[in-house]
């Protein structure tokens, strides 16, 4: 697209959680607005007529910054309808290889990009999605020695980690630098989602206060995961990010979501912040 | 009084159903909730009592909602 007009210090963008007025103080509004381009009324027509988005709406999501920490089962959803919405800016971060085993469940890639960075898959599967979308990639394993200055470019982060040990080390850093994130997770026929709005909601140690350690909680290699799962989980993860881009809706603050793919049921339990959260405060200040 | 159970996850195998009531003596605790449905390996489980998180001399209340669940780490 090559024509990003995000201007950094542009007006923050509120929208209503839980009936009040609420700022993140990162999302930049529209700064300097441009018309679209013919073949942008097209691609996006679907969703320009819906009268919570219109031509504004998609000046926001041209502009916004979306980081996706995982190129896996939830990252492929998750970036395809981000990049296919027309987020502006895609960072990818994955320090993983495809793999055959991973195509029953990571639609970004394909046999063609075995041996390949799953970045770099990912990157030209989405460019043939959706050319406009500047994608980022970052192989690279998180720690908590480089998750800040990771995360620091980008507006909101999209959590589709593969492991447990990454996800308090996302947590922890979103919640300091206060950028929103959408957190989930997967496992045979279930999933889990929490949008974190630093301030406004329970962060992820809220409700998980200690990471247990390797072995105690089994992992999709070890207990099993069926694609669709994370395929509706991820899906879940790119609609709560287009959410908070553009200020709609209640997103899942304070709400854990949990799917149950074998029941086919949706449970939402509310969930409070923690007083003595080590990542937050849970409101202390 | 009762009080509703929610198990997700791998805690499902603790029980027939995945959702259902129990029924305890005024005063009961979180403890006796969880030895009554065998639960022994308590350390890296999350109980959610009226969605906070309770450790185990919490105090059941009737109609109180619990949650077990443990962290999904996959993606």
């Amino acid at each position: 697209m090559g024509r990003h007009t995000g201007d950094e210090g542009a007006a923050r963008l509120r929208w209503q959680s839980h009936g009040r007025e609420a700022a993140t103080g990162l999302l930049r509004g529209v700064g300097d607005s441009e018309m679209l381009t013919n073949d942008e009324r097209m691609r996006y027509s679907r969703q320009l007529v819906i009268p919570e988005i219109g031509e504004a709406g998609q000046e926001k999501l041209r502009v916004a910054k979306v980081l996706v920490v995982g190129a896996g089962g939830l990252g492929s959803p998750a970036a395809m309808y981000l990049a296919a919405a027309g987020v502006g800016t895609l960072g990818l971060v994955d320090s993983d290889v495809v793999d055959l085993s991973n195509l029953q469940r990571q639609i970004l890639h394909g046999v063609n990009h075995l041996g390949l960075a799953k970045v770099e898959s990912a990157k030209r599967a989405l460019a043939r999605l959706n050319p406009g979308v500047h994608v980022v990639p970052h192989r690279m394993t998180v720690t908590s020695e480089n998750v800040s200055g990771l995360i620091e470019p980008y507006d909101v982060v999209v959590d589709a980690v593969d492991n447990l040990e990454t996800r308090y080390v996302v947590n922890d850093a979103c919640v300091k630098a206060g950028k929103p994130l959408i957190e989930a997770g997967v496992l045979r026929f279930d999933g889990m989602v929490l949008t974190v709005i630093p301030g406004e909601g329970p962060c992820y140690r809220c409700i998980f206060p200690v990471l247990p350690p390797p072995g105690a909680v089994p992992s999709c290699r070890e207990a099993g995961i069926i694609g669709a799962v994370p395929g509706v989980v991820g899906s879940i993860e790119a609609l709560e990010a287009i959410k908070v881009i553009l200020g709609l809706g209640q997103p899942l603050v304070g709400r854990l979501l949990l799917f149950d793919g074998l029941a086919m049921t949706w449970r939402e339990v509310n969930a409070a912040r923690d007083p003595n959260c080590p990542a937050c405060g849970g409101g202390r200040g | 009084m009762k009080v509703n159970v929610v198990l997700f996850g791998t805690m499902r195998k603790y029980a027939k159903e995945d959702k259902f009531q129990m029924e305890f003596e005024e005063g009961a605790k979180l403890s006796d909730l969880l030895d009554r449905l065998k639960i022994e390996d308590r350390v890296y489980i999350i109980v959610l009592v009226n969605g906070r998180r309770a450790d185990e001399d919490t105090v059941l209340t009737d109609g109180a909602n619990v949650h077990i669940l443990t962290p999904v780490g996959g993606g």
